[in-house]
Order: C-alpha cells, then structure tokens, then sequence
C-alpha cells in the first residue's frame, strides 16, 4: 500500500467503515484508542460551543452528548480544521439524523442558532478595522452627531462592543453575548433594525461604537427627561439606518 | 541547512500561551522569557483573544506551534490556512515555527488529531517536499516535532521513528523540535531504547525541545499533557540536553489539569537549571 492508501484505510478503520483484516492493518484496540481521541477533541470543540444544548438533550434523555459526537464523527465527519464549519456541520448533522430531538425540544433549533452566532462572534476577525485608541475616543465624545455620521461606516456583519451585556431581547434585534467578564460581546445585526438598551461601563478592551455612542451621550451632558436607553437607541438607529442596518464605525473620517 | 535555523534565540525555557494562565502572564513582570502559541486559537480571529496576543507579543518573545498544518496528508497542502498562519506570524512578530510529523486528515475527513504516518521512504520523501514548500511559504525557522503515538503501521521496508525523524529533517533541511516525552512514551509503546533514539538524531538540527507530563492507561503510555513531567522523563530529558551543541529554547507544555502559575514555574526553573548547568556561560549572561 502506497501512503494514500494507508492513511484512507486508517481513517476509515477508525470509526467502523472497514475492519481491521490485512495482518498489517494496526491493531483494532489502538485503532479505537485513536478513535476515541479523535472524539474526545472534536466533543471538546463542540461542548465548548453547544454546552447548554447538550444538557437540554441529556436532561430530555435524548442522547448522551459523547455518544452523540461519536456518531456524527462516523457518519459526517468535519471536513476542514475550522472549528465554526464543525459547528455548522454538527447542526446539520443534528437536523438530518436525529430529527426527533427537535420534536421532543421544539426550543433547540433557536437554542443553537444562539450558540453558534455566540461562537462566531467571539471569533469574529477584526479584519483591517483600527480600533479606536482612548484619545480618539475622547475626541469623538466631543462630536455632534451630525459630526459622527461624517465618519466612514464600513459594512459588516457584525458590531462589536467590548464589554459583557449579558442576554437581551429587543425587537429586531438579537443580542448573543458570552457570559463573563472580559469576552467580546457582538451583536448579531441580520434580524433587522437596531434597537439596544445597555448600561454602559468603562472599558479597557477595543472600541467600539457603543463606546462611541457613550461617549457622545456624555458629550450631550444633563439633558432632563431623556431617557439614557432611548437617546442611546435613537444614536444607533441613526448610524444603522445610514449603512442599511450593517455597521462598524471605522478610525477615519470619510473624505467626501 | 537553512541559516534562518540559527536566528532561533537561546531563549531559556518557557510556557504555551494558555487561557487559563494568560491574565497571570500579562501582570507584572514577565514570568518566563518566551511564550508558545498554538496558531489555530488566533489565526483570522478578532476581539478579546487577539487582543491577549498582541499584548504578549510586546512582553515576551513568541514562537507558533501548530496542529492543523496537516504535513503528512496526501492531501494538497492547505495554501489559504499557510496564508492565515503567514499573516498571524508577522503580525505577531513571531520568532519561528513548527508543526507536527503527522497526519490530521485526508479526503473528506479531517480529524484534527495527531495521526501516525507509516516511516516509509515515500512518507518521509512526502514530508520534506512539503516542509520546504511550506518554509519557503512561511520565511521563517520552521521546525518539525516527533509525535506521541499509539501503534506503528506495519508496513514493509519501515524505518525506526528516530531514522524517519532524522531522514526527514536532513531532506527537507528543517530543524527539529524535539518533545523528550514523546521520546519516552514511544519508547514505552513500542518497546525501543529511548537512549538510542537520541543517539541516532541530528541534534545540530535540534532547535527546540518540548517537555510534558502523560498517563498510563493500562498497556499504553498517553500523552496528555495533563500531569506533572515523569521522573523518566527528567531523567531523558538530562541526556538530551547533554548532547546539545548549542542551548536551544526549551518549553513547558501543559493542556489539562492546568495547576497554578507558580507550580508550573517549578517545573520551568528545574528546566531552567539542567540547561544552565549544561551552558553555564549562558547562565552567567542570563
């Protein structure tokens, strides 16, 4: 066997699509061995991922969530290293082959759509965007919004904003974040208009346009009767509805 | 050989870039001299995680250690994930680069596990025609690792693991990165003397090395990466080190059962003093 073939009949030795026969074949024990590693860091992959959808299934006696790897590892195996395709692929997979889960738990199909927008945002690229350093930051507080709106929006599937928001539902608007400090917090802007309401904190991590927004509600000052939530809503609507509702303020201002 | 290899620091020992551990890093004074990234946790990815990386990058020196490179596959090389690594390297300021001799995938399967490949003429032919595509790609050192494994393809005209290591370092004129329990727990696997292993590798070509813990599990030795560095280990770790002809940068690699920061730097100073006692100029400078 030349060493195309042997690493074929390897693979697919490991989950059961051949039986080790040749004398040279390895031994099955070891080959289940590797199985069960490969299981073990594709679960790992995906628990990360679908760990509130795995107890949901668990706690419904729906599966075992390893078992349940093991058999999308067989029948569907990941076709790339990307660990979002393999999230993609295991709904998928999840969808076609074991469609009574989601007859038993109508709610999980919404549950991993969440999940997998959670792990794209927090995988998001930053692509060539700057990130606002602190001075500019306080130099845009400074502006009017007539004065912000002159700044180059940049079409993108997501905005980001860099501190936890924790789960919030408006409408038009879904908001997927990842509980615990630190993590970036992304909004998924597909569903429509923007509408937010959000406490802003201070914050270390990269700009963002809720920073942005902040800082131009502090340049506004008392304004008695204004609802922070509301002046904060109608910023972001504006800035939205100028790049049809898929935004990231970008660092330069436009020159035309 | 390459001459990039010689522009690899005598960086001392130091830690895998890990979350667990990444706040503690990033407070303070630098705990070790140079941190190991595992490209595929960056590589096209934004917010938060760049961010830890790019600050790491301004406090200690990084070299990438990759697991998807796929080296082994009789697949095409992956040129769109060599370009993302390229861009991460240099954005970074990543020092080298290494990956694996292995297989992750072939076909429509790809498993982003460690795979065996036989130790055949043509697989290690196959490696250093692909090692030099990609060390030309990436333009920097780039290093390749023996890898843990569980069973050894039966196949005719096969080399022993260290001849394949050494065959395929000198085609592909690439440094190795030597992972001293990887020696250990093949050696317990496959029944071969580990001492003679390391007499049989180039060690001018040995650049790097790794050093981990692993578990037993009935007649298999794994490597885990979840526990303490075994006194056996310690011990080969000491004859590899002997027969350096230059201090390399060692690392300390830990993926499971992460213990504190402080009890890992235990373990980084006992490194730290094999290899000063064996290059005490070094150590005078340091």
């Amino acid at each position: 066997m030349n060493l195309q073939d042997i690493e074929h009949r390897f693979l697919e030795q490991m989950f059961g699509h051949t039986t080790p026969s040749a004398e040279s074949d390895p031994p099955a024990e070891r080959v289940e061995l590797y199985a069960q590693l490969v299981v073990g860091m594709n679960y790992g992959l995906l628990d990360h991922v679908f760990e509130k959808s795995f107890d949901r299934i668990e706690a419904a006696e729906l599966g075992e969530r390893v078992r349940l790897v093991r058999q999308f590892m067989t029948e569907a195996p990941p076709r790339s290293h990307s660990a979002r395709e393999l999230a993609d692929r295991f709904v998928a997979w999840l969808e076609l082959r074991r469609p009574e889960i989601f007859d038993k738990l109508p709610d999980l199909r919404r549950l991993l759509c969440e999940q997998r927008i959670e792990q794209q945002v927090l995988y998001a690229n930053d692509g060539g965007r700057v990130a606002f350093d602190s001075a500019t930051i306080e130099q845009l507080g400074q502006l009017s919004v007539d004065e912000l709106l002159l700044y180059r929006v940049e079409l993108a599937p997501w905005v980001r904003c860099s501190h936890p928001l924790g789960e919030k539902r408006t409408s038009g608007l879904r908001l997927c974040t990842r509980d615990g400090d630190g993590f970036a917090v992304w909004f998924d802007l597909a569903g429509g208009r923007a509408a937010i309401a959000g406490k802003l904190d201070s914050l270390d991590g990269p700009a963002s346009l809720e920073l942005l927004a902040g800082g131009w509600m502090d340049a506004l000052g008392e304004d008695e009767g204004a609802d922070e939530a509301e002046v904060l809503t109608r910023f972001l609507a504006d800035v939205f509805g100028l790049a049809g509702d898929r935004v990231l303020v970008a660092s330069e201002p436009a020159s035309d | 050989m390459s001459v990039t290899l010689d522009s690899i620091p005598a960086l001392g020992v130091g830690l895998g870039l890990r979350g667990a551990y990444v706040d503690d890093l990033l407070a303070g004074d630098p705990v070790v001299p140079w941190l190991e990234v595992v490209p595929e946790n960056y590589m096209d990815r934004g917010g938060r995680l760049r961010q830890q990386l790019l600050a790491c990058s301004e406090r200690y020196a990084l070299a990438s250690h990759g697991v998807a490179m796929n080296l082994g596959s009789t697949d095409p090389l992956d040129f769109d994930y060599l370009r993302s690594l390229k861009r991460l390297i240099r954005n970074a300021g990543m020092l080298w680069a290494s990956d694996h001799l292995c297989f992750t995938g072939v076909g429509d399967r790809i498993y982003s596990e460690l795979l065996p490949l036989p130790y055949t003429e043509e697989a290690a032919s196959h490696l250093a025609s692909r090692i030099r595509v990609v060390m030309d790609f990436l333009e920097v050192p780039f290093l390749v690792e023996n890898v843990s494994s569980y069973f050894e393809h039966d196949v005719p005209g096969a080399m022993r693991e260290c001849e394949f290591v050494t065959r395929v370092a000198s085609e592909a004129d690439c440094g190795i990165l030597l992972d001293v329990n990887n020696v250990f727990v093949n050696s317990m696997n496959h029944g071969f003397d580990a001492l003679e292993y390391l007499d049989t590798l180039p060690f001018d070509r040995v650049r790097q090395m790794h050093m981990a813990g692993h578990a037993i599990d009935g007649d298999v030795r794994l490597d885990t990466h979840g526990a303490a560095v075994a006194d056996e280990v310690w011990d080969l770790f000491e004859e590899a080190v002997a027969r350096l002809p230059r201090a390399v940068p060692v690392l300390l690699e830990r993926d499971q059962n992460i213990p504190p920061l402080a009890e890992l730097l235990e373990e980084v100073e006992r490194m730290r003093r094999v290899l000063d006692a064996r290059f005490p100029v070094l150590a005078a400078g340091s």
